[in-house]
């Protein structure tokens, strides 16, 4: 009889029986029996690693199992999973364990290596499916800001329509193969693409209002003069206005317009399909330090990598591991207060309101802007609050109501 | 024979004593990284500088050490003109200590500092250390861009990548967690791999900036974990590599301000133990001496399951001659040197032990050569 994947349970015993009677009779090697008796084995195996498959030493059990015999508690764990919500999310099986989580813990712990990988770790990639799910727009929040009445005078049938409408509006092209730009930076995550590209397309309609303001763009001009020009306006009072008028004066359109809900946004730089470059601000923050770092940042994108195929979207909360977000930070942290300038400088050795000063002073830069790079690095954010700029950059943009 | 730890020291008193009383037989084990202490501003500068070089030598003659000057402006000089690296380099090296010098990865952009190192290895044989301290980690993620850098340190020092240990410096991690900081240390390490370089040290400090971060209530204990020890175990135990070698802070936190008056001090005892720091706190010397306090922390000490004995260390023998009433000890250098010294021998054990675990056949003593 042919032998075939095993499908059924009749099947399975059938073939079991038929193994136990050709080892009986201990076949030849090379055999007829001897190669039927392996093609059986093969199939039953499959079969059974599929009904009845093994199953791991479960690595939480394990974890568990060793805070009681050490009797720790949860906040014991917090060195090898780095806050107390990724302990309690991992215990309660809400987070898989990193692979880094896992060797800090064996180390730790004592628990070995091979009874945590039990799990798999979660460095997953963003990547998946990009198509576009037009139900998955926030419509009623775009409706709610007044993004999409203006074209209701149209013929539309649904909600989908009205958002398919506001994106072609952008020029923002979906037609057969999707959305065509490559998205980058920290900001972008699958459960929230379809509330930044919606950002993105309003950005890109008002950059096209401002169009009549916005001076002729040379790339050339773009370098290391450029951006410490940019820099020092944060000197005067009304610095966040007067860098928007500077930047719009050289060519690049500035839009602020406040992130939709859900998405960690802070900028973004992109060039619009005539070739303007445009820079988006969200302002989630309302710190002129915050201001500053991301503005140049979003500058240094458009001067080293923003292309018609290529943008930029922005979480600056987070540590990026993409070269060309690092590039920018560089070039943002050197622009703001030159490498050579603060390890010489007072302010970065014993900091201190009157260090700070005077730093402010011979860079002529905004203390706010040295507060926020002493902050960061040190990673302590008490201190030098009252330097920082609070509430000191949505009131040059009529944005005083906006949702932090 | 192989170098075990790398321990980050101010050049101060109560370190140079934790050096001296060490085992002679582990002394070769260890290359501490001197950092030289700043007087403060208007302060005369070569005379401490020439003071400091001496007890240098009494404490740590004849040995190789690192010399750094991280409490310094990039460009400071003397009061003669002469750049302070350069003149604490000749005057330690006056005084018998084969010092090497720290190479700061984020300060060579400064001429005036990128010369002083020229100018020291035109002139000595050296062994230079670049350190990469924590901001210019995030390079180290952009290869070509870091590579380029790393390049043109060694082009002007004239020195080979196999000839030089680089120093990467995790800073204060009392507030991180272990997979954070391995994932900046382990590529670090490929970096500066892929250019040539052998020794990697990987060192950082769990050692909070104040007490109460530590035991956040006066007259009780408390165990803090070491991140920078587990996070080079873990790295240790994946690679099997010799050359990756432990550094810390020893008992200090790195960000500790240098000369600040603390008339609220603590008393308080470190002790290092397996993975954390047995922290036993006292309260403010303002209400009880902190001689009189520091004998019942002793005791407290002695007396837990985490002493490892008079003979372990001399700061241990230290320790039991305190709780006893033998000897007052009241100074915060003293407990510096007492914490410093169990410390340096915690670890070196620590390490060895981990080591003989991973990699069979070493010999069984840390102290053996």
């Amino acid at each position: 009889m042919e032998a075939k994947v095993i499908r059924s349970e009749e099947q399975h015993q059938e073939y079991l029986l038929e193994m136990q009677r050709l080892i009986a009779n201990n076949p030849a090697v090379g055999s007829v029996d001897a190669e039927r008796l392996e093609l059986l084995s093969v199939l039953v195996e499959a079969y059974e690693n599929q009904k009845y498959p093994i199953e791991a030493p479960d690595p939480i059990d394990a974890i568990h199992f060793r805070m009681q015999e050490q009797g720790l508690r949860q906040a014991d764990l917090v060195q090898y999973f780095g806050t107390r919500s990724r302990v309690s999310e991992v215990l309660s099986r809400k987070r898989p364990l990193t692979v880094h989580m896992i060797r800090a813990l064996s180390v730790g712990l004592g628990i070995s290596a091979e009874t945590l990988v039990g799990i798999e770790p979660t460095d997953a990639s963003t990547g998946g499916k990009d198509d576009i799910d037009w139900a998955d727009f926030p419509v009623k929040e775009m409706m709610a800001r007044g993004w999409l009445n203006k074209l209701t005078n149209k013929a539309v049938q649904s909600a989908e329509d009205l958002v398919k409408g506001f994106i072609a509006d952008a020029g923002m092209q979906f037609g057969s193969a999707a959305f065509r730009r490559s998205l980058h930076g920290d900001a972008y995550s699958p459960s929230t693409k379809h509330a930044l590209y919606a950002w993105l397309a309003r950005v890109i309609q008002k950059a096209r209002e401002r169009k009549s303001r916005v001076g002729p763009f040379n790339p050339e001009t773009l370098g290391p003069a450029f951006l410490r020009e940019l820099v020092q306006l944060s000197w005067y009072e009304h610095g966040p206005a007067l860098a928007v008028e500077f930047l719009e004066k050289h060519g690049i359109a500035v839009v602020v317009e406040p992130a939709l809900r859900g998405t960690l946004l802070d900028g973004a730089a992109l060039q619009d399909s005539d070739g303007m470059p445009v820079i988006g601000l969200t302002l989630r923050f309302d710190r002129l330090d915050n201001f500053w770092f991301t503005l140049l940042h979003e500058v240094a994108h458009l001067w080293k990598h923003v292309n018609i195929e290529e943008l930029f979207l922005d979480n600056l909360d987070s540590s990026s591991e993409d070269r060309r977000e690092l590039e920018a930070n560089r070039i943002a942290k050197e622009a703001l207060i030159p490498r050579v300038a603060w390890k010489r400088s007072d302010a970065y050795l014993n900091p201190n309101y009157e260090t700070i000063d005077k730093l402010s002073r011979e860079l002529r830069i905004h203390p706010s802007i040295i507060a926020g790079r002493l902050r960061k690095e040190r990673e302590n954010y008490t201190v030098f609050n009252d330097l920082v700029g609070h509430n000191q950059v949505r009131k040059h943009f009529n944005l005083l109501e906006i949702e932090a | 024979m192989d170098l075990l730890y790398v321990p980050i020291l101010p050049a101060k008193q109560g370190e140079f004593a934790a050096l001296s009383n060490l085992q002679p037989s582990y002394k070769s084990r260890i290359r501490p990284v001197f950092d030289v202490p700043n007087p403060g501003p208007g302060k005369p500068r070569e005379m401490p500088m020439s003071r400091t070089a001496a007890k240098a030598g009494k404490a740590w003659g004849g040995k190789e050490a690192f010399l750094d000057i991280t409490k310094w402006k990039s460009n400071a000089r003397t009061e003669s003109g002469i750049h302070v690296l350069e003149y604490s380099f000749a005057q330690f090296r006056a005084e018998g200590v084969q010092v090497h010098p720290v190479v700061g990865y984020d300060r060579w952009d400064d001429p005036e500092y990128s010369q002083a190192l020229k100018n020291i290895a035109a002139s000595h044989t050296v062994t230079p250390c670049i350190r990469l301290d924590r901001e210019s980690l995030e390079d180290t993620y952009d290869l070509s861009y870091f590579s380029e850098r790393m390049g043109a340190i060694l082009v002007e020092l004239e020195v080979e990548p196999k000839d030089c240990v680089v120093l990467v410096d995790l800073g204060d991690v009392s507030k991180a967690s272990v997979p954070d900081v391995l994932g900046d240390a382990e590529t670090a390490i490929d970096a500066v791999r892929s250019i040539g370089f052998e020794t990697v040290v990987i060192a950082g400090s769990s050692m909070p900036a104040t007490i109460n971060l530590a035991v956040d209530e006066p007259d009780a204990v408390g165990c803090i974990p070491r991140i920078e020890m587990m996070a080079w175990k873990a790295i240790f135990e994946d690679r099997n590599d010799l050359k990756i070698v432990f550094g810390d802070y020893a008992v200090r936190n790195p960000d500790a301000l240098d000369g600040v008056p603390a008339p609220h001090a603590n008393a308080k005892i470190r002790y290092t133990i397996s993975n954390q720091t047995f922290v036993v706190r006292g309260h403010s010397k303002k209400i009880t001496r902190l001689a009189i306090q520091n004998t019942e922390l002793a005791c407290i000490l002695v007396s837990s399951h985490h002493y490892m004995g008079p003979t372990f260390s001399w700061g241990d023998s230290q320790i039991l001659q305190c709780s006893v009433g033998a000897v007052e000890m009241g100074s915060p250098t003293t407990w510096i040197a007492i914490d410093s010294n169990h410390h340096i021998q915690a670890v070196l054990t620590e390490v060895f032990e981990f080591q003989r675990r991973h990699i069979p056949g070493m010999p069984t003593s840390a102290s053996s050569v």
